[in-house]
C-alpha cells in the first residue's frame, strides 16, 4: 500500500516539472487542502469570485503546454475556449437541465474534434512556427468576426439565440441530479467543482508531462528535427498534444459560461487572444506551476485594474509583456522559483559541510 | 460586371497596400511584426491630424505620416527589436507587446473617435451605381508601391546586399555588408509602407485607434499564401486572394467572401507551405 503510494508520487515527479522534494509535497498538499476549505470560511461573493479567476488557468495550462513544453506557439486556445462556452450554451438551452452535465462532455469533446482537424491542417502541412502562430490568431479574429454578424432572429439554434456581438445570454449553470438531489454549481459549490477540476488536471499534467510521452514533447521542441530522426512521428505528438491542449481549453471554456451565463464574440478577440500569452510568458512558459500561480494573479490584478477604469489594465499587461521578453526571457515566476531552488540548495550543501559525519568539510 | 471588376480591384490594391510593408520585413528579416497594425493606424491618425488640425493638403498628409510611421520604426529598431534577432518567437511577442503599447497610449491620448476627413476626387457612375475615383487612385497606388519595391530590390546597392542577406545573412556579413544598418533601413522601410497604406485608406474608413485590426488578418492571410519573397508574395498572393473574396463579395457578401479566404489558406497551408515564393521556385527549378 505504501509503497504503491509512493509509485504514484514517482510517476509524478521528473525533471520536466518543479518540485520533487518530500517538503515541496507537504506544501502541495497543505495548498490543496486550503484550497478545498477555503469555501468553509469564506463569503458567498469574494468565493464565487476568485473560483471564476480558477477558470482562467485552464486556458493558461492549454497554452503552457503546447508553447512551453512543445514550442508550437498557438494564438488559438482562446477560440476553443470561446466556442465550447458557445457549444455549451446551444446544447444545455435546449436540453432540460439535469443533462447540463451532457452538454459540458459533448461541448469538449466537439471542440476536441475541430483542435483535431485545424492541429491536422497545421502539423502535417509542415508549416513553419511563426506560421502557425499567424494562421491561429487568424482563425480566433475570424471566429469573432462571424459571430458577432449573427445578431437577430434568424441565427438560433434550437431556442438558443446566438445573438451577435451581444453574445448569448441565458445558458444554465452545472448541475447534477434532479428534483430533490440536486447540486446546481453556482458560488461556492462552483468553487469546489473548479478547484477540484484543476488540481486534477494539474496532476495529470504533471503525469503526463514527466512520462515518456512528455519526453518526446519536449524533444520535439528542443529538435524537431532530431527526433524524427530517432524515429518519431513529430507531427502525431504535435498534434495529438494540441487535441489534448484544446481539451483543456474547451474545459475552462464550459465552465466560463457556466459560471458567467453569457459568452460573447469578445471572448475570441484580439485582447482575449493575447492575455493568455502574457500569462504564461510572464509566469514562465516552460512550467505548469509558475502558469497556474501567474495566471491567478494577473487575472488578479486585471480584474482590480478593470474596477479602476479598464483603458489602463491593457497598457499595463502590454508593459508587462515588453518587460519579460526584454529581461526576464524565462518568466518571472520561473526565475523567482530559480533563486529560491539556489538558496534551499546552498543552505543544504552549508549544513553538510558542517556535518560531524563528513568531519566539517565536504 | 463592372461592379465585378471594381470589387476585385479595390481589394487588390487593399491587400497589396496591407501587406507590402508586413513582408518586406518578414522576407529580409524572417520577423513577424506584430506592430504593424499599430504602424497602420499611426498613419491614418497623423493624416487625419495633419488634415483637420493643421490644415494641410491630403495628398501632403499622406507622405508626411509615412515618414513619422517610418520614424517611429527606426526608434524601436534601434532600441529593441535588433536585441532579439536571435529569438524569433520573443521578437513576435516585443513587437505585439509594441503593438497593444502604441494603440493603448493613442487612445489613451485621443479618445475612439477621430474627426474624419473629406474623400479626395468624387464618384462617377455606371450604369446605376456610383463608384469612387478614389478607388481607382488606390490602385495606382499600390502598383506604384510594387514597382517601386522592384527596382529598389533589383537595381540598387541596398537591393543587393538585401538579396545577399536573404540568401545567407553570414556570408552576406563576411563579404563586408553590414546587416545591422540594413536591417535598420529594412524596418523602416516596412513601418513606413505600413504607415502609407493607413494614410492612404484614412479618408475611406473611420480612423480609430483600432484602425490598424481590419488590415492585419488579411495582411496575415496574404503572407501565408504568398510566402517569404516580398514581392512575388503579396503581388500573386494579392490576385489570388483579391479574385476570390472579391468575386464571392460581389455574388454573396463580404462573410463569404472571409470564409473563402480561410478555405484558401487552409488549402495552401496543407498543399504548398511555402505559399507562392515555393510554387515560384518549383517552377523557376523545373525551367
Amino acid at each position: 500500500m505504501r509503497s504503491k503510494f509512493f509509485d504514484l508520487i514517482t510517476a509524478l515527479n521528473g525533471p520536466q516539472t518543479v518540485g520533487t522534494s518530500p517538503l515541496y509535497w507537504r506544501c502541495f498538499a497543505i495548498a490543496c487542502g486550503l484550497l478545498l476549505l477555503y469555501p468553509i470560511i469564506g463569503e458567498d461573493y469574494a468565493v464565487s469570485n476568485n473560483g471564476f479567476l480558477l477558470v482562467w488557468v485552464f486556458l493558461g495550462l492549454s497554452v503552457c503546454i503546447l508553447w512551453g513544453y512543445t514550442g508550437i506557439f498557438s494564438f488559438g486556445q482562446t477560440a476553443f475556449f470561446g466556442l465550447a462556452g458557445y457549444v455549451y450554451g446551444v446544447l444545455s438551452i435546449n436540453i432540460p437541465p439535469e443533462y447540463s452535465m451532457l452538454a459540458a462532455v459533448c461541448g469538449i469533446a466537439l471542440i476536441m474534434l475541430l483542435t483535431a482537424i485545424v492541429g491536422y491542417v497545421i502539423f502535417y502541412g509542415g508549416i513553419s512556427s511563426l506560421y502557425i502562430a499567424i494562421f491561429t490568431l487568424m482563425l480566433t479574429l475570424l471566429a469573432e468576426t462571424l459571430l458577432s454578424r449573427t445578431s437577430g432572429p434568424q441565427f438560433r439554434i434550437g431556442s438558443a439565440l446566438l445573438g451577435g456581438s451581444n453574445g448569448m445570454v441565458g445558458i444554465p449553470p452545472l448541475q447534477i441530479g434532479s428534483g430533490d438531489f440536486v447540486i446546481v454549481f453556482v458560488d461556492k459549490p462552483f468553487f469546489w467543482l473548479v478547484a477540484a477540476l484543476l488540481i486534477l488536471v494539474f496532476l495529470g499534467l504533471r503525469f503526463l508531462l514527466n512520462s515518456n510521452w512528455g519526453y518526446l514533447m519536449v524533444a520535439t521542441r528542443e529538435d524537431p528535427l532530431r527526433t524524427q530522426l530517432f524515429g518519431y512521428d513529430i507531427r502525431r505528438i504535435q498534434l495529438i498534444t494540441y487535441i489534448i491542449a484544446g481539451g483543456i481549453a474547451a474545459l475552462g471554456g464550459v465552465l466560463f459560461a457556466s459560471w458567467n451565463n453569457f459568452i460573447a464574440p469578445s471572448s475570441m478577440g484580439m485582447t482575449a487572444a493575447t492575455l493568455p500569452i502574457i500569462w504564461v510568458a510572464a509566469g514562465g512558459r516552460a512550467s505548469i506551476q509558475a502558469v497556474t500561480i501567474s495566471t491567478f494573479t494577473l487575472q488578479w490584478i486585471n480584474q482590480q485594474l478593470a474596477y479602476g477604469g479598464g483603458a489602463y489594465s491593457l497598457m499595463f499587461f502590454a508593459i508587462l509583456l515588453l518587460c519579460t521578453v526584454m529581461l526576464f526571457p524565462q518568466g518571472i515566476v520561473t526565475t523567482i522559483e530559480m533563486a529560491l531552488e539556489e538558496y534551499l540548495e546552498r543552505r543544504r550543501v552549508a549544513r553538510l559541510e558542517k556535518s560531524p559525519l563528513l568531519g566539517g568539510r565536504l | 460586371m463592372f461592379g465585378l471588376f471594381y470589387q476585385i480591384l479595390a481589394t487588390f490594391s487593399f491587400l497589396v497596400l496591407s501587406t507590402t510593408g508586413l513582408a518586406i520585413i518578414f522576407g529580409v528579416m524572417n520577423i513577424i511584426n506584430f506592430a504593424h497594425a499599430s504602424f497602420i493606424m499611426l498613419g491614418a491618425v497623423v493624416t487625419v491630424y495633419l488634415v483637420s488640425a493643421a490644415n494641410l493638403s491630403v495628398f501632403l498628409a499622406i507622405p508626411l505620416a509615412a515618414l513619422v510611421a517610418a520614424a517611429v520604426g527606426a526608434f524601436l529598431e534601434l532600441t529593441l527589436i535588433r536585441r532579439l534577432y536571435n529569438r524569433k518567437l520573443d521578437c513576435l511577442l516585443a513587437t505585439w507587446a509594441i503593438n497593444i503599447i502604441i494603440v493603448q497610449a493613442v487612445f489613451l491620448w485621443l479618445g475612439t473617435s477621430q474627426p474624419g476627413i473629406d474623400q479626395p476626387f468624387g464618384s462617377f457612375k455606371v450604369g446605376d451605381a456610383a463608384y469612387n475615383y478614389y478607388e481607382l487612385f488606390l490602385f495606382g497606388c499600390a502598383a506604384l508601391v510594387l514597382v517601386a519595391v522592384f527596382l529598389l530590390f533589383r537595381f540598387t546597392r541596398f537591393g543587393l546586399n538585401v538579396r545577399a542577406a536573404m540568401q545567407n545573412r553570414d556570408m552576406a556579413e563576411g563579404l563586408g555588408t553590414n546587416t545591422t544598418a540594413m536591417y535598420l533601413k529594412t524596418f523602416a522601410l516596412g513601418a513606413g509602407l505600413a504607415g502609407l497604406t493607413g494614410a492612404l485608406y484614412a479618408p475611406l474608413m473611420p480612423v480609430s485607434p483600432y484602425f490598424g485590426d481590419r488590415f492585419l488578418w488579411r495582411a496575415f492571410t496574404v503572407l501565408i499564401v504568398g510566402g517569404a519573397d516580398p514581392l512575388i508574395g503579396p503581388l500573386m498572393s494579392s490576385v489570388a486572394l483579391g479574385g476570390v473574396y472579391g468575386g464571392l463579395t460581389w455574388l454573396w457578401d463580404s462573410v463569404a467572401g472571409s470564409i473563402g479566404i480561410l478555405l484558401i489558406t487552409m488549402i495552401f497551408i496543407r498543399v504548398l507551405p511555402r505559399g507562392f515564393t515555393g510554387l515560384w521556385d518549383i517552377l523557376r527549378a523545373r525551367k
